[in-house]
């Protein structure tokens, strides 16, 4: 299902792929047609990256890999750049980002950010500078929605599903977000194997999405030792809350307050539903 | 290689976050009759938004606003329903003053009980279940809080240089859900809990 939304300024559509959402946002002052064929471009390379590395298609690459029907020499270089991509982050991580962590070859973690990098870089080509992104939660952004503002990100509320704890503002960010609140403990601690629950919802925000996310990933795979390894890497911000309930930010974590967001995005007014308590 | 080590720094204050929605407040002057309404998610702490006590001599009990167009609020949206059928149950109670004659009489004291449930667990062993906490005031939900039970960890797990705590507190925007980083999808241990206390209040 496509959804074209014409109310908001730019072109904004969303859809249904890798089992989650993929939403688009194009705020550049480009003809209509334009926005629409770069939107479809956008929505073309996310259905084409689920069908080449979908651990859940059995026909995927990223399966047939695994099942040692095809060898890694004779996978795409996409494939083999993400492969080498985790592979390094696997070093970096101390094995806690580890595309085998369940047993299975599964670079979900890497993949979903990495494509949205990939396509925010091919919109900025091809001329759409002004551009949000959300993969599944795991967000870009380039520009701004309107001329002199920001983007304002809403992080999720870790238990509650309707509101945000953070609003993460500027202009080029990648925002990931790993929570345990969506689809229960699905980070595994390739240490010991077992679910990573000391960690209720992990941000990272940087200014690659790929990596932004894997470490998030990452960080949610350490537990409780990821507050200080995510509080120490380097060019990145985090914002942490722990499962019972306490939250840690990075000082210069680029935020607005609260009662201050203007939703520019919506198209709404600034005054209707912006609450702080 | 970045070894991650846990550097114990002092102890934090544990801030256990409580998600605390009120489904109404009873009225002042109406124990019997509570006004089943959705809570507001803007309000965080118990702070009932927009409910109505039930006017002693005016209108049915569906005269108390709605769910006040607030989809998507996951601790309103599993009991609103069962909540909600069961508000008409007080009326027939305060219709019949003892005395007869029609006059506006003091409804009766409320009889009200406080029932938890908890369900599913929300991470393996060593974290904790989410215990929800429903009050019942004449076979309606009056009040409902939730509690995440403390884990078994140390309590003194690394108050970090390089971060700021915070409380995390809940804002309701008027942003677009597809602008969130994060998830869409609302807690089911939450529900799970919630869902047990109902069953058990037998409501």
């Amino acid at each position: 299902m496509t959804v074209d939304t014409g109310s908001h300024h730019g072109l904004l559509r969303h859809e249904d792929i890798m089992g989650t959402m993929i939403a688009v946002h194009l705020t550049d002052p480009l003809p209509p047609g334009t926005l629409s064929r770069l939107a479809d471009e956008v929505f073309d390379w996310m259905r084409e990256v689920d069908r080449r590395f979908s651990t859940y298609k059995p026909d995927s690459e990223v399966c047939r890999l695994d099942r040692g029907e095809v060898e890694l020499a004779g996978c795409s270089p996409d494939l083999r750049t993400v492969l080498d991509a985790c592979a390094e982050l696997w070093q970096e991580t101390d094995g806690y980002f580890d595309v085998y962590a369940t047993g299975r070859l599964d670079p979900s973690g890497y993949v979903k950010g990495w494509a949205a990098e990939v396509v925010s870089a091919r919109l900025a080509e091809a001329g759409s500078v002004n551009h949000f992104i959300n993969a599944g939660g795991d967000i870009r952004t380039r520009g701004a929605p309107a001329p002199g503002q920001r983007w304002h990100i809403p992080i999720r509320h870790p238990w509650r599903g309707d509101g945000a704890y953070l609003m993460v503002a500027g202009n080029d960010l990648a925002v990931a977000t790993s929570g345990t609140y969506e689809r229960g403990l699905h980070v595994i601690n390739p240490r010991d194997g077992t679910p990573a629950a000391a960690l209720r919802s992990v941000t990272v925000v940087g200014a690659d999405l790929a990596l932004a996310d894997a470490y998030a990933t990452a960080g949610m795979a350490m537990g409780l030792r990821g507050l200080d390894w995510l509080a120490r890497l380097p060019g990145h911000q985090v914002a942490v809350v722990t499962e019972d309930g306490r939250g840690f930010v990075s000082p210069d974590l680029p935020q607005a307050a609260m009662d201050s967001v203007v939703p520019a995005q919506t198209g709404r007014s600034p005054s209707v539903g912006v609450h702080a308590h | 290689m970045r070894r991650a080590t846990a550097a114990a720094l002092g102890t934090l204050i544990g801030t256990a976050l409580l998600v605390t929605t009120k489904y109404a407040a009873p009225s002042a002057n109406s124990g019997a009759g509570t006004a089943i309404t959705a809570g507001d998610p803007v309000a965080v702490d118990g702070v009932a938004v927009g409910s109505t006590p039930l006017g002693a001599s005016s209108g049915p009990a569906a005269a108390a606003p709605g769910p006040s167009g607030t989809p998507g609020a996951p601790a309103a949206a599993a009991p609103t329903g069962a909540a909600r059928t069961t508000a008409a149950a007080p009326q027939p109670a305060r219709t019949t003053p003892a005395g007869g004659g029609g006059a506006t009489t003091a409804a009766p004291p409320p009889s009200c009980s406080t029932v938890s449930g908890s369900g599913q667990r929300v991470a393996s062993p060593g974290t904790g279940t989410v215990t929800v906490t429903i009050k019942v005031c004449n076979g309606a939900i009056s009040s409902a809080t939730s509690t995440l039970s403390q884990s078994n960890w140390s309590a003194n797990t690394a108050a970090l240089p390089a971060l700021n705590s915070l409380t995390p507190q809940y804002y309701k925007t008027n942003i677009s859900a597809i602008h969130y980083s994060g998830a869409t999808l609302t807690s089911n241990a939450y529900q799970s809990s919630l869902r047990s206390a109902i069953s058990k209040a037998g409501i």
